[in-house]
């Protein structure tokens, strides 16, 4: 176990920066996965604490004592790759005590613990078999026993479950899942995936463009996104995010919703700007689960009803998505009971309560969240 | 796909058969025009070759030939100078390959590791193999040359040789003289061999590996090594085919010379020189049936090895 310390920690490649001024503190033990879209420098804040690249500038600390010139083998860390990468030549057992005996250990104990973790992931009829003759989710195994027979302080995985179907995602997140807790161990994690990151966290750290958008346990970042790309990013199907304007009427604020419908401020909206100025754009977002389906028009007071036009309507079984267009630009996606049944280009009512409304200002960064108690 | 294939498939005829039928005879149709070519330039000349082995055939007057049978074999078996030459063309392809590969192997590392100006420096390093050899050969019989040479003018000068020596005439030092020349041409190639074998080695192995803490010569023998084998076993295997058909590097450094002589230059004094044509062919076609017999057997090893593996 350790913690781990980034302050300000930068990475350049020639011009582009990777990562810029980053700062993250890992506590011991702690599961900490990093999201973000491709090309947002994951891999390159991994590659950073293993010690694969050096730090352009800032710190990289384990347990207090600052790495940045520590070569990988001497940190501690164990990484699991996306390819696995596995030694083609090698048996499994070969691959998983390769490189203890590079570290010199005694032979009974290089034995002891490839059998113990072998045990463990239930590869132990594979030892003797190459890499080549095992399935995707078996070479997965041998990838992960490879890194904890080395007892690491810290575990690194990029992307690990990527290149597996979903059923052996689920069984393998899982299985990692409970590894963590049995190994008791830190662990950093990149994905893609955003069930393995909600599941899998003790926190998310968001990653955009080699910055940090927002660091917080998985529920808090759907609850309280900062900002408009942290709630965008989190969640599926992604939050609806509705651009207005808001201008001055003849019965006092008038907000501009998408499709030219103009209506006075609501008041609870008007709440969120406090004493300060009413901005004169901002962004209105609702998770689908948040949107009522209306039959008729005519909705509630506390609430915005728009109409729309069904485009798809996404049957998953628990539950049913429907897409509807607003105007040319704006889709609202809405979550609908599971015998939920309408036709593409009928038309329908969106309810959006506004005590569960997301507000963002012209910047993208929030003005108000719904409390808990209502999104809940 | 063609349109008769297309609609074969469309149409479920009874047969994949009857597809494969057709897409196995438009390969053929397609492999015609370059059989033909191989046939004409390759095939009929090599089986003229052969068959002349079996004659007295003389360049003066090829037509004039009489069927002798196994009599050019014979003797060629019991010539000391083919065993001579034969020798000769095995220490120079051992001696040449084995630098070659772990000369190449090493440029091949230090090219593929993040050198500045990597692009300029491969296409520096390929120079010596684009010089047509012939080229290449007469450039280093300059330099070698006992009187006017750089090479003894440099190590008289630098104090490492008393006297000038004659590189390509000395017995003792001509094959080293030839050796250093094919070392110094064709080394680029194994270069650029391997170098593409280590371009294809995952960087997440060799990252795999450095997390590890595995480096140096375990890193070279115990990891890349075994990724690059096959790119390393053509290189030798290309090298090695060469090597035993040598003729240009020697015969333009030091002629005939019997401590030099290669299986190929000895055909060649036989035909051209002797006029033999008879027995020239008979000693090209156990060349060639030495070449073939080598790279099968290697090609079953390498196989074998490849077995061994899974
Ligand atoms: N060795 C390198 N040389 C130059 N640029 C690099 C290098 N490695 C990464 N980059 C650049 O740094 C940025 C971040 O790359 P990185 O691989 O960390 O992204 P990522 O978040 O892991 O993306 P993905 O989700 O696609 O794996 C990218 O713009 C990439 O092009
Ligand atoms: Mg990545």
């Amino acid at each position: 176990m350790a913690r781990i310390g980034l302050s300000q920690v930068t990475k350049r490649f020639g011009g582009t920066e990777a990562v810029s001024g980053l700062d993250l503190d890992i506590a011991d033990g702690e599961f900490v996965v990093v999201v973000g879209p491709s090309g947002c420098g994951k891999s390159t804040l991994l590659r950073l604490v293993a010690g694969l690249e050096d730090v352009s500038s800032g710190d990289v600390r384990i347990d207090g004592q600052v790495v940045n010139d520590l070569p990988p083998p001497e940190r501690g860390i164990a990484m699991v790759f996306q390819s696995y990468a596995l030694y083609p030549h090698m048996t499994v057992r070969k691959n998983m005590a390769f490189g203890l005996s590079q570290a010199k250990l005694r032979r009974e104990e290089i034995d002891r613990r490839v059998r113990a973790s072998a045990t463990r992931l239930r590869i132990e009829d594979l030892l003797d078999r190459k890499p080549k003759s095992l399935s995707g989710g078996q070479r997965q195994r041998v990838a992960i026993g490879r890194a904890i027979v080395r007892e690491p302080k810290l575990f690194l995985f990029d992307e690990p479950l990527s290149n597996l179907d979903a059923a052996l995602r689920v069984e393998m997140r899982m299985e990692i899942a409970k590894l963590r807790r049995d190994l008791n161990a830190t662990v950093l994690y990149v994905t893609h995936d955003q069930t393995e990151a909600m599941t899998l966290a003790d926190r998310i750290v968001i990653l955009n463009q080699g910055r940090v958008e927002q660091v917080g346990e998985p529920l808090e970042l759907y609850r309280r996104p900062r900002n408009i790309f942290v709630a965008g990013f989190i969640g599926t199907p992604a939050i609806n995010l509705l651009p207005c304007t808001l201008g001055s009427g003849a019965e006092g604020t008038v907000i501009v919703l998408p499709g030219d419908r103009t209506m006075p401020l609501p008041e609870t909206l008007r709440a969120c700007f406090g004493a300060g100025e009413v901005p004169s754009r901002i962004t209105l977002g609702w998770r689908p689960e948040a949107v009522n389906l209306r039959g008729g028009t005519g909705g509630r007071k506390d609430a915005i009803t728009l109409g729309v036009e069904v485009e798809t309507v996404e049957h998953l079984g628990a539950e049913t998505f429907v897409h509807a267009r607003l105007d040319q630009r704006t889709i609202v996606t809405a979550t609908a009971g599971a015998n939920f049944q309408a036709q593409p280009g009928q038309r329908v009512a969106f309810e959006l309560p506004l005590n569960r409304c997301h507000v963002f200002d012209g910047e993208g960064a929030t003005l108000h969240h719904p409390s808990s108690g209502e999104e809940g | 796909m063609t349109q008769a294939a297309m609609t074969g498939a469309v149409r479920k005829t009874p047969a994949a058969s009857r597809l494969t039928r057709q897409r196995a005879r438009a390969a053929w149709l397609f492999l015609a025009p370059s059989l033909l070519v191989l046939i004409l330039v390759a095939a009929w000349p090599l089986l003229r070759t052969f068959a002349y082995g079996f004659t007295d055939a003389n360049l003066a007057d090829p037509g004039a030939a009489a069927f002798i049978g196994f009599e050019n074999y014979r003797f060629l078996l019991t010539d000391p100078l083919w065993w001579r030459s034969v020798w000769n063309t095995v220490f120079f392809t051992v001696v040449a390959v084995s630098l070659e590969m772990v000369i190449g192997t090493i440029i091949a590392l230090a090219l593929n590791a993040a050198v500045p100006w990597r692009g300029g420096l491969r296409a520096a390093v390929l120079i010596p193999w684009v010089i047509p050899t012939v080229v290449a050969a007469q450039m280093w019989g300059w330099m070698y040359h006992d009187i006017h040479g750089v090479l003894n003018e440099i190590l008289v000068g630098l104090g490492l040789i008393e006297a000038k020596l004659a590189w390509t005439a000395d017995p003792d030092l001509a094959i080293w003289a030839v050796i250093f020349t094919d070392v110094w041409k064709t080394t680029p190639f194994v270069a650029l061999l391997v170098l593409a074998g280590l371009q294809m080695v995952p960087r997440d192995i060799l990252e795999a590996a450095k997390m590890d803490g595995v480096s140096g010569f375990k890193l070279f023998f115990g990891v890349i090594l075994p990724l690059i084998r096959s790119a390393v076993l053509v290189a030798a295997l290309f090298r090695i085919l060469d090597s035993l058909r040598i003729f240009d590097v020697i015969y333009v450094l030091t002629g005939n010379n019997e401590r030099t002589m290669s299986m190929s230059v000895y055909a060649r004094q036989q035909l051209v020189d002797f006029q033999d044509v008879g027995f020239g062919s008979a000693a090209t076609s156990l060349l060639f049936g030495i070449v073939a017999l080598v790279s099968v057997v290697y090609l079953m090893l390498g196989r074998l090895e490849l077995m061994r593996e899974d």
